[in-house]
């Protein structure tokens, strides 16, 4: 059991919701799908993060929007080996937090970002399993994208 | 949610495999050393995988294709290429798109066809044969295109194939219940999905039913051969040589009047509506912008030095755009009311010019085409070989340029050849 403050777990909208049905605070809500040592993890994001704005359209903002520009805390929030990365964008996602899904899956896609295949295969312990043929076959139809 | 443990997901892992990668480890940033190192695609249900990627550009997609089998296939994801298409602002896809169309070719497709303009390459062009003079106006969309000529015909075209559809001229009106028809050259014209205005030197404008291109109405308004014409859902504008400005209101059974001004003293060569303003550029070199709620003088822009043939508002009506006969263009500000900078380079009189998102199309006596971007202030193409005479008309889209010039046959420079048409047929305007 792990105690926290009402409006650092209303960060996510599945307790808020939660504590709406149940209509009280001081109540002990379980959290059956994410363990003890990640859900402290994310509740020490939803703290850091507890006065900012909560977007109110994702369509309207996370559609048009490219950067994956990073803020520093969450830049260094996010400096932890890959299991507790992912196991972070699952739980995220699960206790529906969007800023910090979004945070994790930023983190996640600046780990491909500027990488050759075999980059990527290392970094994320991969096997090759293509044949010599289909490498070359999917270079052929990559190169509809190259500059020239 | 049923998802494999940790425990699971690197157990399928080799103890042989992590260490024969050890070694590689050297030049890979200390980021990535943090260890154990996981295929998040294995480790995140499908929709996370998919949100992961969708924080990529496409070129990294496209590198993440050549990672392994199971890579490959996230990063063809419809779901991750849709989101590359929506990123790109000024691109569409039209309402009948199928809801699971491969976003991938559409997106490949889409991109080949901007690249083709960038570079001005890969121009199919080809001829619409069957006017027997002059093509003085032309409109297009993806299924047809019309012209209006000084042999007093409309003609529609295939867009597609160039094949003439319809003539409308003395010999199809002898044919129709309502035997209506130019007496003279066709020297306007606009459509919409229900009806074509044409405007012509026999000082008539002529409305058309569409799709049926039955002629319903026409009008004697102007005491002059009609210059021009252009019309929203709300007004019809004309103007003429008889140097007037007459509004009508669409929306009205019988199209009734709602104001004449007198525009210009001398002929008024061009006139645009967008929203409720309208655009005029005459003989005295001055861009008026009129209201067409009131029919009142809004403002009076000076800047050119000769006279005007055409005028054009942009889509938000913020900016107009005006050519003539001092070989320039000048773009200016509607709210500001003033000239914002000018693109130089015809040589002779600027004749037409049309806007299409933040491009502007413009056609000279200097017999060239000419595209020119708004935000980047230049010019980014120059169509020199297509034309060997004055060019009277020209309009385009992602897809096309169709002009017309004093010669019978109108040009098509279509952009899309050799691409998937499967995809073309399903990119917006």
């Amino acid at each position: 059991m792990i105690d926290t403050e009402k409006d650092v777990a209303e960060r996510s909208v599945l307790i808020k919701n939660m504590i709406e049905d149940v209509g009280d605070a001081s109540t002990e809500i379980p959290i059956p799908n994410v363990t003890a040592n990640v859900l402290k993890k994310v509740l020490e994001w939803c703290e850091h993060h507890k006065g900012d704005p909560i977007a109110a359209n994702e369509d309207d903002t996370d559609a048009r929007k490219k950067s994956t520009d990073i803020d520093e805390w969450d830049q260094k929030f996010m400096q932890v080996d890959q299991e507790m990365l992912f196991e972070i964008i699952l739980a995220a996602n699960y206790l529906d937090i969007k800023a910090l899904l979004e945070v994790g899956c930023k983190t996640v896609a600046n780990m491909i970002k500027g990488k050759t295949p075999e980059e990527i295969r290392r970094t994320f312990n991969i096997q090759n399993d293509f044949t010599p043929e289909e490498e070359a076959q999917i270079r052929r139809e990559n190169e509809w994208a190259e500059d020239r | 949610m049923v998802l494999p443990t940790f425990a699971e997901t690197v157990l399928s892992y080799t103890s042989e495999e992590s260490e024969a990668t050890c070694d590689e480890d050297d030049d890979i940033n200390a980021d990535d050393k943090r260890s154990p190192r996981i295929d998040f695609t294995k480790w995140l249900p499908g929709e996370l995988r998919t949100l992961v990627f969708c924080w990529l550009d496409f070129r990294s997609i496209l590198i993440c294709r050549r990672v392994c089998h199971g890579w490959k296939e996230a990063a063809e994801m419809s779901a991750v290429w849709r989101h590359q298409f929506r990123l790109r602002r000024r691109w569409a896809v039209k309402p009948e798109t199928p809801s699971d169309i491969d976003w991938h070719m559409m997106f490949k497709t889409r991109y080949l066809l901007d690249r083709r303009w960038e570079h001005g390459e890969c121009v199919y062009a080809y001829n619409l044969d069957g006017h027997e003079e002059s093509v003085y106006c032309v409109q297009f969309d993806d299924e047809k295109i019309i012209t209006g000529s000084r042999d007093r015909s409309v003609r529609v075209w295939d867009t597609t194939t160039g094949k003439q559809l319809i003539a409308l001229n003395a010999a199809s009106a002898a044919l129709a219940d309502n035997p209506v028809t130019h007496s003279g050259s066709v020297l306007c014209l606009q459509y919409d999905d229900k009806m074509m205005l044409t405007g012509s030197s026999d000082e008539t404008v002529i409305i058309w039913e569409l799709p049926a291109y039955r002629a319903v109405r026409q009008l004697h308004d102007h005491k002059g051969g009609i210059l021009d014409l252009s019309f929203n859902d709300r007004y019809i504008a004309t103007c003429s040589k008889d140097g007037m400005l007459i509004i009508r209101d669409r929306r009205e059974e019988g199209f009734p009047l709602r104001h004449i001004v007198v525009a210009c003293n001398g002929s008024v060569n061009s006139v645009h509506i967008r929203r409720s303003l309208i655009a005029t550029a005459g003989v005295d070199g001055i861009v008026k912008v009129w209201s067409a709620d009131t029919g009142k003088l809004l403002m009076s822009l000076h800047g050119h030095s000769r006279g005007l043939a055409c005028v054009t508002l942009s889509p938000d009506a913020r900016t107009i755009i005006s050519g003539g006969n001092d070989n320039t263009i000048r773009v200016w500000d509607t709210k500001k009311q003033n000239c914002l900078f000018e693109f130089a380079g015809h040589e002779s009189l600027v004749r037409t010019l049309h806007v299409f998102g933040r491009k502007v199309l413009s056609g000279s006596y200097d017999q060239t085409l000419k595209v020119w971007d708004l935000d980047y202030r230049k010019k980014v193409m120059d169509l020199q070989k297509y034309h060997g005479n004055w060019i009277f008309s020209a309009k385009m889209d992602s897809k096309r340029i169709v002009s017309t010039s004093f010669g019978a046959k109108p040009v098509v420079l279509d952009f899309t050849r050799e691409l998937d048409q499967y995809y073309v047929r399903y990119i917006s305007m």
